[in-house]
């Protein structure tokens, strides 16, 4: 008898046990498998027959730029615009002048300084440039930098061939094209910088000038040297006319001993190059 | 003839005390804390850069991509994935929502994403490849069939108790993920707007039907569909637990269907065709986030129909094999 | 061994004319038999002869390719869920859920069929022996405790007929004399079993009748001892002119002379007795024989009769298929 009852609570004990596991599990696996069919449901309905969603709650204002000169400045904040010397293309560290220039102007003015964005594109012309500051992120960039950095105009000038073939043999280039696009390109370079003014009354806009590229292509040097001058100082004579903006010369840098400062392809600056278009904007900028 | 609940029953306790759920639950603990802690270093990285700056951080992203579209070294095929990507960001730029608040629902929603094609099926197989083969290897099929239960009645319950461990392990892995990342991220964000309804056609997206909506909505939506998908890697691994003696040999062919699918999808492949196979569809999520699937020409509706006639088709097979079998050993 | 009680003429389980083929190669050729109530009915063949792929019929585990199973008179492939009601079994070893206790074990196989409760499985329980590991896990049991949480699965919805598939494999012979008892019991309180074997000598202890299988087909069924009587006994003779007793044997007309490899004697009975001559006849002719050898100045050393055992039989039928 003793042992009977013995085995009989053991026994209510241990069926328990499943019992109570089978029933726990079983709820609960249920319990999911409605919620994801509901989930499922309702993705299908999203579908097919989507409501209007809720309201996006209401955008907070991005920063802006406050005005006032850089020294009194806690931070300095960039804005890097452009082509492919922006990007930095050629510069095997991938930093170019951008951030190094940012580097050295937060050592030598003793603050941080930062890069709000560096929004270049390898082969961006002047007229696709204009089209993207429109762009939301452009706009947010522009309006809460103290300094606009930006190159522009050499794929308006240079860029014959449009098939992967490559810029720095410009086997295709005359003189005579060069002259023709030059007025165009102009006023390209004009309608952006006018453009970023209009978006930021304040920034000081660094446009880092352009440099021959074909120095060593005796067919054309002398020919494409000259539209190069015309170009920086049309886009210098702009510059003067804003009144805050800046043409950091560079067709000086890579004249002479041009393999220590251009890349492998011989068109763009190597880490070398881009730090001495860095050293220049730091200048400027103190 | 004993209920069908009762033999619900019976798999369900089987399932549970072979410690095939412990041991999913023990994969998620393990893993997920992995992800999380990536994911922080990429977040603390992303915030050194840009101070917090979302909008900043997006327009990076915008940036990055739309430079890698201009290399002539990447395929045609992922540009078309990145030009649809870069308009999507674009749009949540242009309506400043932030798309990866970090927090725990955004890690989950992420997590979720990426488990769909492979680690999920994962945990789904660790289950279902065992559930018939697991039987015959350890000699108890025999015990089984000779009760007197119909066949198809035991396959159905094998069938009922998959589908309640599917649903297990798709909610565990979204409870744990998000218990385990809002120790880091916070517990915050259910209620964050985010955009779904983008329509990819070639290159371009059409946001004409796009509508915000809350996130926890989303992951609701996400779950279901990856439900969905994971029910029908469930009936074929099934059907191969019935045709293979071997879990291993069961378990090894259905993982090999999926990293051919995964690896297939990636590829992007030209080969049209493809968008037939069930591996290459289980990325449904895809379509709730917009981005282009990975054959052109497939949509949400086209993929819910190859996944549900493989899914016919694999129960078919299973419930005609298992009744009909000889158990020869 | 069979009682005469109406009861035990039941039949409870019937096997006709059943046939199965996989692929093209023919492995049960034909195999009909009847299991009454009450009755242990042994199922004996050699290791290949289709026994096991007979037993798996019986309990749907392979569909036959034709002929009917009825149990009870239900048909277990058109019908499992009826048929099967009645029978317990086990097919080759007692495979349990090792990650489960034997009482899971059992509550699961419980829950497979109506009615079984958990007196009934506490019933088993105590039936096998077993009330004191049946809370442990069924992966530390050892075989012979395996094989009775076998048997008590086996019998939780009081079958008419277990079936049990060479049920002494692995028993120590302590175990396997307890399986025998044990049997019996279950016999004697009106159930009907049916245990396969391929050793003669288990199924001449164990029981009432018999049906012998080789190569597929059902060679010989009927009462173990009927079986054994009807088979053949030798005599052998050993004398001191053999080939003078041999010529005189020959001429005998009710005298069949067995040659050396024509016999089936075990070797350890003729040993020492190289010149032995082995006959079959009448057990009545053998004084007068005698008395003729001794007449014709032929001693005789020894006359001994050999009863054949089960084994002999058993070859003798199915030598004789293979010559047929």
């Amino acid at each position: 008898m003793e042992k009977d009852t013995g085995i009989e609570r053991e026994r209510e004990r241990r069926m328990g046990s499943t019992t109570w596991l089978w029933r726990g599990l079983g709820t609960a696996a249920l319990a999911c498998l409605l919620l994801l069919l509901a989930g499922f449901g309702w993705a299908l309905k999203d579908q097919w027959m989507p409501t209007a969603g809720m309201a996006v709650p209401e955008a907070s204002p991005p920063p802006a730029a406050t005005g006032g000169s850089l020294a009194g400045k806690p931070e300095i904040l960039i804005a890097a615009l452009g082509d492919s010397l922006t990007v930095g293309t050629g510069d095997a560290t991938g930093n170019g002048y951008v951030k190094t220039a940012a580097e050295a102007l937060a050592k030598a003015m003793d603050k941080p300084v930062r890069v709000v964005n560096n929004l270049a594109l390898g082969g961006l012309r002047a007229d696709q440039l204009l089209e993207r500051l429109d762009d939301t992120g452009f706009v947010n960039a522009i309006r809460q930098a103290d300094v606009v950095m930006l190159t522009i105009g050499g794929n308006d000038l240079f860029q014959f061939a449009t098939n992967g073939g490559s810029m720095a043999q410009g086997s295709d280039i005359s003189p005579a094209q060069l002259e023709s696009r030059l007025p165009e390109a102009e006023n390209r370079l004009r309608d952006v910088l006018a453009k970023i003014r209009s978006l930021n009354g304040t920034a000081r806009i660094v446009y880092v000038g352009l440099y021959n590229p074909f120095y060593d292509l005796e067919r054309i040097r002398v020919e494409a040297s000259d539209i190069v001058q015309r170009w920086n100082a049309y886009a210098h004579h702009l510059a003067v006319a804003d009144g805050n903006a800046t043409v950091v010369a560079t067709y000086d840098l890579f004249e002479s001993d041009i393999a220590r400062f251009l890349s492998s392809d011989h068109f763009h600056p190597n880490e070398a190059g881009y730090a001495r278009i860095a050293d220049r904007i730091v200048q400027v900028l103190q | 003839m004993a209920n069908l609940l009762a033999l619900v029953q019976n798999e369900t306790i089987k399932v549970w005390k072979k410690k095939r759920f412990a041991v999913v639950v023990l994969i998620l603990l393990i893993l997920i804390p992995v992800f999380v802690y990536a994911q922080m270093k990429i977040a603390q990285n992303s915030a050194e850069k840009f101070k917090g700056d979302w909008r900043a951080e997006l327009q990076n992203r915008i940036t990055d991509n739309t430079r890698a579209l201009g290399s002539d070294r990447i395929p045609e095929e992922w540009k078309k994935w990145r030009r649809a990507l870069v308009q999507q960001l674009q749009y949540y730029l242009d309506h400043d929502i932030n798309p990866q608040t970090p927090n725990a629902v955004t890690f989950t929603r992420g997590f979720m994403d990426n488990a769909v094609t492979l680690f999920i099926p994962l945990m789904v197989l660790a289950i279902a490849s065992d559930l018939v083969s697991g039987e015959r290897s350890t000699g108890t099929i025999k015990m089984l069939l000779t009760r007197p239960v119909r066949r198809w009645r035991i396959l159905f319950s094998k069938l009922v108790t998959l589908t309640l461990y599917v649903s297990l392990i798709i909610v565990s892995t979204v409870v744990l993920c998000y218990l385990i990342s809002g120790l880091v991220f916070g517990y915050r964000g259910w209620g964050e707007p985010i955009f779904v309804g983008f329509q990819v056609s070639g290159a371009d997206v059409n946001t004409s039907a796009v509508h915000a909506i809350p996130q926890y909505l989303y992951v609701l939506m996400q779950a279901g569909l990856i439900w969905f998908a994971s029910m029908t890697v469930a009936i074929l691994a099934l059907m191969v637990s019935v045709l293979v003696r071997s879990t291993a040999a069961s378990f090894v062919t259905m993982m090999a269907a999926i990293i051919a699918g995964a690896i297939l999808t990636n590829m992007a492949s030209s080969w049209h065709s493809a968008k037939y196979l069930f591996n290459v569809n289980l990325e449904l999520t895809s379509y709730l986030q917009g981005t282009p699937p990975p054959i052109e020409g497939m949509t949400l509706g086209f993929s819910l129909c190859v996944l549900g006639l493989w899914a016919l088709a694999g129960l078919v097979v299973s419930f005609a094999v298992f009744t009909k079998q000889d158990i020869l050993n | 061994m069979s009682t005469n009680t109406p009861k035990a003429q039941e039949t409870v389980l019937s096997v006709q004319g059943l046939k199965k083929s996989i692929g093209r190669k023919e492995i049960i050729k034909g195999v009909s038999f009847d299991v009454r109530a009450g009755e242990i009915f042994g199922f004996l063949g050699p290791n290949g002869s289709g026994k096991t792929t007979t037993i798996r019929m019986l309990v749907d585990l392979i569909k036959p390719t034709s002929g009917r199973i009825l149990v009870c008179g239900e048909d277990v492939n058109r019908n499992p869920e009826r048929a099967l009601r009645h029978v317990g079994c086990i097919v080759e070893n007692p495979e349990m859920y090792g990650y489960l206790t034997g009482w899971e074990n059992l509550e699961h196989f419980a829950r497979m069929q109506e009615g079984i409760t958990a007196e009934r499985i506490a019933e088993v329980v105590e039936i096998v022996g077993m009330d004191r590991r049946i809370h442990d896990k069924v992966k530390t049991y050892s075989l012979g405790m395996r094989q009775r949480l076998g048997i008590a699965q086996a019998l939780l919805g009081k079958p008419k007929l277990l079936i049990l598939d060479e049920p002494t494999n692995g028993l120590d012979p302590l175990g396997i004399k307890e399986l025998r008892a044990f049997i019996r019991r279950l016999a004697d309180g009106g159930m009907s079993l049916f245990i396969s074997s391929h050793l003669l000598s288990e199924i001449q202890l164990m029981c009432d009748r018999v049906a012998i299988i080789a190569r597929g087909e059902v060679i010989a069924v009927g009462d173990v001892d009927e079986l054994v009587s009807q088979a053949d006994t030798y005599t052998v003779w050993l004398l001191d002119r053999p080939e003078a007793g041999k010529a005189m044997l020959e001429a005998d007309p009710g005298v069949r002379l067995i040659g050396e490899h024509e016999h089936r004697i075990d070797d350890s009975i003729l040993a020492g007795m190289p010149e032995a001559i082995i006959t079959v006849m009448e057990e009545d002719r053998i004084a007068g024989t005698v008395a003729r050898f001794v007449g014709a100045g032929i001693g005789v050393k020894a006359v001994q009769r050999v009863s054949p055992s089960l084994e002999e039989l058993f070859l003798g039928l199915t030598e004789g298929e293979k010559i047929g």
